[in-house]
């Protein structure tokens, strides 16, 4: 059997699928779903030391209540990998560095820029 | 929860007899995806310019987003679901989709096909500026349409190929 792709037309293997109208496209899933309400600190800088859902949970209608514990419950018993931290992210120093040798001015200069 | 009034509407879809309770606000293409639960159907623009959510009305294509469900009670609706045969050989139009690369996204494709199944039927020979006129009311942002044309053309080989295969096509 060949290894080489190049120069041979390649089957799509969804087009069939797609065809027939069994696609998956987002507006096809979620009959019948339950809607999400996303719960936000209200304090912009925080350090956020227990969440009390009992409230929450008397509300009518309301059928669950997650918080990050049961993220951390999740991973322990059905092995996702919700709970963990985002990866620290440090950008490139030429993503935020000057490309060019122009220096900000300051804004009281009419010329935004200039060489130095 | 509207306490809207509803209003039976009996149809045939796909060969099948349906009845949904519906409001007479309801359009047929809500009727099908939401009520019938056949998602196939597509609604890009829902204000007939897309030509996405097109289905077969006693086998002429008309825009299910401009067609209230109520004013289809008694009639017959073809949706892209029901187009390929019962053994589950593709329609030719859809063949033709697959074998010209006819589709990418495959959104706007359910349209195309029926317009093009119905077109096909009356015009089963059809040159290449009549292929590219007769999918002029469906938009596409994938495939430039080149491909889509093609398809047209490969169709109507495909259906001269197998004369032997039932047109599902009503009408």
């Amino acid at each position: 059997m060949t290894t080489s792709w190049v120069g041979r037309p390649v089957a799509r293997v969804e087009d069939p699928r797609l065809l027939r109208g069994e696609g998956r496209y987002l507006d096809d899933l979620g009959q019948g779903a339950l809607a999400a309400a996303f719960v936000r600190s209200p304090h912009a800088h925080a350090r956020v030391l227990d969440v009390d859902v009992d409230g929450a949970l008397d509300l009518e209608g309301v059928v669950a209540v997650y918080t990050y514990d049961d993220l951390v419950e999740s991973d322990a018993v059905d092995g996702t990998r919700v709970a963990e931290p985002l990866p620290l992210l440090i950008p490139h120093p030429g993503l935020h560095a000057p490309r060019t040798p122009y220096r900000w001015r300051g804004p009281r200069s009419t010329t935004l820029a200039r060489p130095w | 929860v509207t306490g809207e009034q509803l209003v039976p509407v009996r149809l045939r879809v796909n060969g099948v007899e349906r009845t949904v309770e519906v409001p007479g606000r309801r359009l047929l293409s809500d009727a099908l995806r939401h009520d019938l639960r056949l998602t196939g159907t597509h609604v890009g623009c829902e204000h007939g310019v897309c030509g996405a959510c097109t289905v077969l009305l006693d086998g002429e294509p008309v825009r299910s987003c401009l067609v209230l469900a109520a004013g289809v009670d008694g009639h017959d609706v073809t949706t892209v679901e029901g187009l390929a045969a019962p053994d589950g050989t593709l329609h030719p139009v859809q063949q033709a989709f697959v074998d010209c690369h006819g589709l990418q996204c495959g959104f706007c494709t359910p349209g195309f096909v029926l317009t093009i199944a119905a077109f096909l039927r009356d015009d089963p020979d059809p040159d290449e500026d009549a292929a590219l006129e007769a999918v002029s009311g469906n938009l596409c942002r994938c495939t430039g349409y080149q491909n889509i044309k093609a398809a047209v053309l490969r169709a109507a080989e495909l259906a001269r190929e197998r004369p032997a295969s039932p047109d599902r096509t009503p009408g």
